[in-house]
């Protein structure tokens, strides 16, 4: 009996498999440039200047809303013969550069939580 | 006369019944190696929920989009949608565990068909929704807070909010891809997940 579960435990070792990857999507950009834009007072140019083009350019009512956005995913994968397990954490480093129509910032937001994506089991 | 010392051996088992267990277990480990039959849990996370929880200290009327996005951070999703600047916030957690039986019988097309047996899970999608006038003032806050399905069964899947959030993304997917002078205009790629 000891021998067939040893068997079946070096089985599943031998023959079950892992992964991880990580994918990064788009440049990341230096907190420090974004520590520089000021409201009210730093200009459309200076923007891309400072962060080079973004993303996307979104229209709103009386602005535009340029996103820069950076992403890390990380995956993760085991396979022990019958059981597959995978997790996937995606977590973004972004800023929003609201800019009016006289080209000078009004609102910025920024978030940097790329770097806490991470490895592990799909019910962490 | 010779005595064996030992263990008394069992009697063989039937004919019939080691081949057909032998059968048995070739056959599972065939099916399971080949990939045709398994048990998958995925988990997926996308996104912190600190912005969702922090939009509790913004107050209609009173906050400004700039306030907004200083508390806040950035947004996932910004629409110009009528008179208002609509802006989500948005944290997805789901977690599944299901048991896969697949058929791969298309091998040629590199096609299978997949038969879900069995599946449960939850998934937990924390959104809000902030709706800003022309001065930049806040003029609606719309949170959603609760899972959207606890096993297997969508809880909330005919909220308004959430039905929403799916056509102003679907919306901005679409300009983006256009190119639309309307709304957005894609400067890269459009991340389809945001």
């Amino acid at each position: 009996m000891m021998n067939r579960i040893a068997l079946a435990a070096a089985s599943i070792l031998a023959l079950g498999g892992c992964y991880f990857s990580k994918k990064i999507d788009d440049r990341s950009f230096n907190p420090t440039a974004v520590a520089q834009i000021q409201v009210g007072k730093t200009t459309k140019a200076e923007v891309l200047q400072l962060l080079g083009p973004p993303r996307e350019i979104i229209r709103l009512l009386e602005s535009e809303a340029y996103m820069y956005v950076h992403s890390i995913e990380k995956n993760t994968g085991t396979f022990l013969l019958l059981v597959n397990l995978n997790r996937t954490d995606k977590q973004y480093d972004s800023v929003a550069v609201i800019i009016n129509r006289q080209d000078v910032v009004t609102a910025v937001g920024s978030r940097a939580s790329a770097p806490t994506a991470a490895y592990g089991f799909p019910w962490e | 006369m010779t005595h064996r010392i030992g263990r008394p051996r069992k009697p063989r088992a039937s004919g019939r019944t080691r081949p057909r267990g032998a059968a048995g277990v070739l056959a599972f480990l065939g099916l399971s190696l080949g990939g045709c039959v398994s048990i998958e849990w995925e988990g997926r996370k996308t996104n912190l929920p600190q912005p969702v929880l922090e939009s509790r200290r913004l107050r209609p009327g009173e906050t400004t989009l700039r306030q907004a996005l200083e508390l806040l951070g950035p947004p996932d999703l910004l629409v110009q949608t009528g008179t208002v600047d609509r802006i989500y916030y948005t944290c997805w957690d789901s977690d599944y565990v299901k048991l896969v039986v697949s058929a791969p019988i298309l091998l040629a097309a590199r096609r299978s068909v997949d038969a879900f047996i069995l599946g449960f899970g939850s998934e937990e999608l924390r959104l809000v929704r902030l709706e800003f006038d022309r001065k930049g003032i806040l003029q609606d806050l719309q949170r959603l807070d609760t899972p959207l399905s606890r096993n297997g069964q969508y809880v909330a899947l005919d909220n308004q909010i959430v039905q929403n959030f799916l056509e102003d993304r679907e919306r901005a997917l679409r300009v983006a891809r256009s190119g639309d002078e309307d709304g957005v205009v894609d400067r890269d790629r459009p991340d389809p997940d945001r």
